[in-house]
């Protein structure tokens, strides 16, 4: 009583304390923490205060310390407010509002966590123990992106982001342990265009059936019958999918047969009148009887042209429907064998359909045309297969190709993949893939004429090297160069440059930060592009794709500018990584200026972080030139800035280009101009 | 292996939970370059959402699960969504089983050039009341079909040029339908 007189009971006029402790088990204030709480409290063990052991002082009665919140986090006052955020086995510190009676504490901040916090569970006072507890779990580090969730501190493998790369390089990015932002990522889409390409959808729906399928092939390699159902529900879907795919391509082909086949009919009809007129006419001399006889001789093939006009739509519906097993066993059997989706599968696999697509057609219309041939004997008969195997015609709407007197398609971006934007259209030739398939279809043909037929799908639309298990293999000898496993050899990044109306500009890539990947090899980012050729007919910049052959690099970003319809400069938005690369240095030659910017002034300079120096010339506050007047070696992509007191705006790209070879120096110089 | 040189000192993060987190400044290469917001959120049974932007310059949205817009509850008419671009294409895209379903008492396209329609299997038309086109040149291309105009089916040119003529086959085949063939 007499001390308590004594007090001031103002903070800090009778002695003030400072304390750190430890936030206590939640299980003791967990009325606080699940939304019963009263004020900004939590109950602490303070150091030097309270005893290390429970059994003098028990966590429970712990007294509780009020929350001091930073200015900027709002009371709730006027609406304004933040959760406290504090977590049991926190190191927080404070004062005593009550100084040396220290029964008051009050919590004024907290030490972050660091990497060496144990994520043990809680084992007595002190002792630092993980701050998840059962109602809020720790991450299991699959999915969730809080993977160091106990430590804050400041260091690139604390509290790491969710990367947005497709799978097979988020951990090249983001290191181990790393996910992406989304399983979609790295999806391709088909955009709709005005011919749509066959081959496009085929790729389309192969390359995102085998993405999906290597997520599953270890859960179906285990026999998981979940994973093994999926499988099948996969299949089943795509084999609907392509079966609509390729509908529209049995329709074409079907109606170039009798296209084809029009104006040898016409050609017959007129043989077999003449024929039969003067088969009459000699017989009777009678030129209105051998008329007639070769008008009847016409009319009698009426019904065998019609019934194979009428047989047209049930043709195309079931031959659709064959195609469809077909397709299913194709999937089956290629789902093992390719380990890397390269753009010569799907021409194998359109190739396969192609020749399933002949084989249907000239058997579905064998016997329709079958009734034709007494009079196509005249006009040296008629093979659908043969003329489908001849000419490329047929399947020129697989390609999404124009024909005669048709229009090209002019939609710049065919294909967008998720998270990385819009993707150059492929250019494939339709009679080397039909080349293909009469290969494929030979070879089967003949082993089953030699009674040894090739096992599987193989054997009804040839032997494609899709349908071995040899195709990833490096050593691997098919049909065709196609080799469907891990590169074994990561060539430099190609530059395409397509869109904008134009076509033929064309450059090579310029490598930065360069770094030793784990295979001793080199990779890098792409710091300047040097055009090669600026092409013609450019009336919008084109789009520009930095891509490498194992699908190794990411994140490379250049755009173009266009001037008087060619392509007169690539600038690097972003430089990306993990390029394979090679090392060589590069100095600015010029600098385009991307935005003027305005209120620039005389004296005005531009300068970059690698020491580079430029001439800027300034009219009417527009930055209008920025020259490089030295040559600096760059090995990093050069940032250029402005150095400016009135000026605001301006966007400056540098471009780079490979540094001369030496000519020697310059011995003498003689100046012939005389007055 | 050695690592690229990254600008950790500018990225900033706030971690509202295990769950979700706001990163900006993200020094971490991404399929359009480094990243310079992100807001990523996961379910706990892992249906992931984020919405970003690149210094590439891309801005994405991704959720597993639906994603819904709806607007204009208390607009009371006029527009309620508005989606435009400067200079590029507008695409719509749905994949595997999905399809494009527009829905409206009226709906309206107006093109100021050519409308292309690719098909690929059947195009199905059901109109409750006319059908009215008006178009300078109105071309048909089949090889059978009651829409075809006279001697434009596969039989008919099979017979143009033929003595019975192509009206011959069209004779046959009015026989046929009359006689039930």
């Amino acid at each position: 009583m007499e001390e308590s007189l004594l007090k001031s009971n103002f903070v800090g006029r009778d002695g003030f304390r400072w304390w750190i402790g430890q936030v206590a088990l939640k299980d003791v204030w967990a009325e606080q923490k699940d939304g019963k709480g009263w004020g900004n409290r939590a109950k602490v063990r303070i150091m030097g205060y309270h005893p290390a052991n429970t059994v003098e002082l028990k966590d429970e009665d712990l007294p509780w310390a009020q929350i001091v919140l930073p200015m900027t986090a709002g009371t709730g006052g006027q609406g304004s407010a933040q959760k406290v955020r504090v977590a049991p086995g926190d190191i927080v510190f404070g004062f005593f509002m009550d100084g040396d009676n220290a029964q008051v504490p009050v919590i004024v901040g907290a030490f972050g966590n660091t990497s060496y916090k144990p994520e043990k569970a809680y084992s007595g006072p002190f002792i630092p123990f993980t701050g998840f507890t059962n109602d809020i779990k720790p991450p299991d580090g699959k999915t969730s992106q809080i993977v160091g969730g106990n430590t804050n501190e400041q260091s690139s493998t604390s509290q790491p982001s969710a990367v947005a790369l497709q799978k097979s390089q988020v951990q090249s990015a983001g290191g181990a342990g790393a996910v992406g932002i989304s399983d979609a990522v790295g999806d391709k889409k088909l955009n709709a265009t005005k011919k749509p390409s066959t081959l496009d959808k085929i790729e389309n729906s192969l390359n995102n059936f085998l993405k999906d399928y290597a997520e599953f092939e270890d859960k179906i390699g285990k026999g998981i019958e979940d994973a093994r159902e999926w499988l099948k529900q996969e299949i089943d879907f795509r084999v609907k999918q392509l079966e609509e795919i390729v509908s529209q391509q049995v329709g074409g082909a079907v109606t170039a047969v009798l296209n084809k086949l029009i104006p040898l009919v016409k050609a017959a009809l007129k043989i077999l009148y003449s024929t039969v007129y003067g088969l009459v006419f000699a017989a009777t001399l009678n030129p209105t009887t051998a008329n007639k006889a070769g008008e009847l001789a016409e009319k009698a093939m009426i019904p065998v042209v019609n019934e194979i006009e009428k047989r047209i739509p049930c043709l195309i519906e079931s031959i659709i429907k064959s195609i469809g097993n077909i397709i299913r066993q194709m999937l089956y059997a290629i789902v093992d064998n390719i380990a890397n989706f390269v753009s010569c599968v799907a021409e194998q696999f359109m190739g396969s359909i192609m020749n399933s697509i002949i084989g249907q057609i000239a058997t579905g219309l064998q016997s329709a045309i079958g009734g034709l041939q007494s009079i196509l004997k005249y006009v040296d008969g008629f093979d659908t297969e043969d003329f489908l195997r001849s000419t490329g015609e047929a399947f020129l709407g697989m390609l999404g190709l124009p024909k005669c007197e048709e229009d090209e398609d002019d939609s710049d971006t065919k294909e967008w993949i998720v998270g990385y934007g819009t993707k150059m259209p492929r250019v494939s030739d339709i009679n080397s893939i039909l080349e293909l398939a009469n290969t494929a279809f030979s070879i089967a043909d003949a082993q089953s004429g030699a009674g040894n037929p090739i096992e599987g799908v193989s054997q009804i639309v040839g032997a494609f090297d899709i349908f071995n298990e040899g195709i990833k293999q490096p050593d691997f000898s098919g049909i065709s160069d196609c080799f469907a496993g891990i590169p074994q050899f990561c060539g430099p990044p190609t530059i395409n440059i397509f869109g904008g109306g134009g076509s033929g500009a064309s450059g090579i890539p310029l490598f930065g930060n360069i770094v030793e990947a784990a295979n001793g090899g080199l990779t890098g980012g792409i710091i300047g592009i040097k055009m090669t050729n600026p092409g013609s007919g450019y009336v919008y910049p084109p789009f520009v794709e930095v891509t490498d052959s194992c699908n190794q690099g990411y994140g490379a970003v250049a755009r173009a500018t266009v001037k008087d319809g060619q392509v007169n400069s690539i600038y690097i938005v972003s430089e990306g990584e993990n390029y394979p690369a090679e090392e060589q240095p590069y100095i600015v030659s010029e600098v385009s200026v991307i935005d003027t910017g305005s209120g620039y002034s005389p004296g005005d300079t531009v300068v970059d972080q690698l020491g580079n120096k430029y001439e800027t010339q300034i009219a009417s506050g527009y930055i209008v030139k920025v020259t490089p007047i030295n040559s600096v070696n760059v090995t990093s992509l050069p940032i250029l800035s402005v150095v400016t007191e009135t000026g605001v705006g301006a966007i400056l790209k540098p471009k780079l280009d490979i540094i001369p070879d030496f000519q020697g120096e310059v011995q003498r110089v003689v100046d012939c101009v005389t007055t | 292996m050695a690592e690229r040189v990254k600008n950790w000192d500018k990225r900033d993060y706030i971690n509202f939970s295990t769950d979700v987190k706001l990163t900006l400044h993200s020094p971490i290469m991404g399929g359009t370059g480094t990243g310079v917001y992100q807001f990523y959120a996961v379910t706990s049974d892992k249906m992931q959402s984020s919405v970003s932007l690149s210094e590439g310059g891309l801005m994405s949205i991704y959720n597993d699960g639906a994603i819904e817009i709806h607007a204009g509850k208390k607009n009371g008419g006029g527009i309620d969504i508005e989606i435009m671009t400067a200079g590029g294409d507008i695409c719509l895209t749905a994949d595997k089983t999905g399809q494009v379903r527009i829905r409206g008492s009226k709906i309206k396209v107006d093109c100021d050039g050519t409308m292309d329609l690719s098909v690929g299997k059947d195009l199905n038309v059901k109109i409750g009341g006319g059908l009215a086109i008006s178009a300078n040149v109105a071309n048909i291309q089949a090889q059978t079909g009651n829409m075809l105009p006279e001697g434009e089916s596969f039989s008919e040119k099979c017979f143009a040029e033929s003595h019975v003529g192509s009206s011959a086959v069209r004779g046959f085949t009015l026989a046929k339908s009359i006689l039930g063939g």
